[in-house]
């Protein structure tokens, strides 16, 4: 499976918010979408959802281009799971993780078991199963974003695409979300995942793309995306980096603009 | 609070046991409507009158009386539920209410513009198309300002806003008539009432409404979808813009053709849905049969009831149904206050 963007370019009221961005997403890779606060992160991964028409360029799923999927086979194709994670009446989590087979759903309601066989997975593999005859409305921003997390599983497609899904987690929550994330990319999922922690994109990412004002600045290795110079002019911080396991250590430690470090 | 506490195993109803037996108490109840009023009819003799073309003072009572109010309480009540546990759905809002957010206010208006311009003596179905111009003109306006993102103060205010246009729009309509004594009998149409409707009415009020339930019939999944926002709704497959567009109609034709013969009958499509949502697991596609069905037996039931109350002048079914809904309806504000606090 390979999720492609080319040549984006999405202005809104005379804003530009994305530039010319071109994205591949592969199977079996996580891949981190950065950059600071109104690079054009959420609105590229929306693009990529088909949740958002590029005024020009072409989103391709598999040699396919978006657009002229229907919506369901589309759905089949691309999990998407939005920054702010509404649910809207009671549910228990085991009938919101549900949904995620709307796109499969027959109108005489055939393939229940494969449908039932999927969604317990996605309970297990999220860590959600004893959670659920549990309401969504009773469980902690941990669990709630793991259920949410289970309902894009259980679409059981190739894409997944997720927005910053551990922004407000503690800890704990973080690794164990983008353990989940980096677990589907392991079954051959192509995982997209916008990010604010550059020590998580570090760690668990497998590529990175970093956005800066609506364009790409830097596509590759976390080693080479996380470059100090890199940092420095889209998110205008020094940092302190260290290896760890085998793996570059990320830490933003002072706001710099320019040259010049700001407050020292 | 009192529903968070219920054991989980009322979510486990299975849908057919809740429709069916739904289904049969609506069945019981038409009989049971046939069946009340101010003189006994013995309704297996009157039916045999009418099956041998005999036209006797108990086969008059049933078919021009008696029939007509019955078949039109299920059909007003089930289009009713349906129609609030739909608009539920599609506002993600569990106070939205063709009576409470200005929909059948509007319809109402819609009929008595019909009404009063004469078309409806001219053209019968004038009345019914006048509702659901108006329910349709209601739906689409609270989409426009309440709709995106489901806040409850915005439904809410944007439905007080319609009942007061629709008010003083029917004020107006009201106050402008050059004959005081239809203005009255308007007055007393807006309360809402199933009493002395012929077959004719049901004739004219059936078609849209079965056409809006049609039109409701595969909207389920689409609403399940909705309650993870809109986003994700059409991450799920859906076309957003088609649901809407289906929904708004479907409500619009069910709504303003149950208006339009019956008048405004006010918190059935508040008070059924809430009740039966945590049988079908809060599950807003799964709500809809059931509301229907549900809303066709408050309806009946309320109409018997009405009957049997041995006030002076009847009460009118819409005066009932607001004197029950509105406390429950604050009840619910109060409560849904509470949890978004």
């Amino acid at each position: 499976m390979r999720l492609a963007g080319r040549e984006l370019t999405v202005r809104i009221e005379g804003r530009t918010l994305l530039e010319r961005v071109g994205i591949e997403a592969h199977g079996g890779e996580l891949l981190g979408l950065i950059g600071p606060n109104g690079a054009g992160k959420s609105t590229l991964l929306r693009v990529l959802a088909g949740l958002q028409e590029a005024e020009s360029g072409e989103v391709v799923c598999d040699g396919e281009p978006l657009g002229r999927l229907r919506p369901r086979e589309r759905a089949r194709r691309i999990a998407y799971l939005p920054q702010d994670g509404e649910v809207h009446w009671p549910l228990q989590v085991e009938t919101m993780v549900a949904l995620g087979r709307l796109p499969h759903r027959r109108v005489w309601g055939a393939h229940e078991e494969r449908d039932r066989a999927a969604v317990e997975k996605a309970l297990v593999a999220a860590g959600v199963a004893g959670l659920r005859r549990r309401r969504v409305s009773t469980l902690s921003g941990g669990e709630r974003m793991r259920a949410l997390l289970a309902r894009a599983l259980a679409v059981e497609a190739p894409v997944l695409l997720a927005d910053e899904p551990v922004a407000a987690l503690d800890p704990y929550h973080q690794l164990a979300v983008m353990e989940l994330l980096h677990e589907a990319a392991g079954r051959g999922t192509a995982v997209v995942v916008v990010l604010h922690d550059l020590g998580l994109a570090a760690r668990f990412c497998d590529r990175l793309v970093l956005l800066h004002e609506g364009r790409l600045l830097a596509a590759g290795p976390p080693e080479a995306v996380l470059a100090e110079d890199k940092l420095r002019r889209a998110y205008r911080v020094t940092s302190l980096r260290w290896r760890h396991e085998g793996r570059d250590c990320i830490v933003p430690w002072q706001r710099c603009d320019g040259d010049a470090t700001v407050g020292s | 609070m009192l529903l968070r506490k219920l054991p989980m195993a009322v979510e486990r109803v299975p849908p057919r046991l809740l429709s069916g037996l739904l289904a049969l108490a609506v069945l019981l109840l038409l009989v049971g409507s046939a069946a009340t009023g101010r003189v006994t009819l013995p309704l297996l003799a009157a039916m045999g009158e009418i099956a041998a073309g005999q036209s006797t003072p108990g086969s008059i009572i049933l078919l021009e009386l008696r029939l007509p109010r019955a078949l039109l309480g299920g059909l007003v009540g089930a289009s009713l539920g349906l129609a609030g546990a739909a608009m539920q759905g599609l506002l993600r809002n569990p106070l939205a209410e063709p009576g409470v957010v200005g929909v059948s206010g509007l319809a109402a208006f819609g009929a008595v513009v019909a009404f009063y311009t004469g078309l409806s003596a001219r053209f019968a179905y004038a009345l019914p198309l006048g509702g659901i111009a108006g329910a349709f003109a209601a739906v689409a306006l609270l989409y426009a300002l309440a709709g995106r993102r489901g806040g409850l103060l915005s439904l809410v205010l944007a439905g007080m806003a319609l009942n007061s246009l629709a008010g003083a729009l029917t004020a107006l309509a009201l106050n402008l008539s050059p004959n005081p004594y239809a203005s009255f009998e308007i007055v007393f149409w807006l309360m809402g009432s199933l009493a002395d409707r012929s077959l004719g009415m049901v004739a004219l009020a059936a078609p849209p409404m079965l056409l809006g339930w049609l039109l409701l019939a595969r909207a389920g999944p689409a609403l399940d979808a909705l309650s993870l926002g809109e986003d994700t709704a059409r991450s799920l497959g859906f076309d957003l813009g088609r649901v809407r567009l289906r929904i708004i109609m479907a409500t619009a034709l069910a709504v303003g053709a149950a208006v339009a013969v019956a008048g405004v009958i006010g918190f059935v499509g508040l008070v059924v849905p809430h009740l039966l949502r945590p049988l079908v697991g809060h599950r807003p596609g799964r709500l809809l049969l059931p509301s229907a069905l549900g809303g066709a037996v408050l309806v009946l039931a309320a109409d018997i009831a009405i009957r049997l109350l041995a006030t002076g002048p009847e009460l009118k079914l819409g005066v009932l149904t607001a004197l029950l809904g509105a406390p429950f309806f604050l009840w619910l504000v109060v409560r849904l206050r509470g949890e978004e606090g």
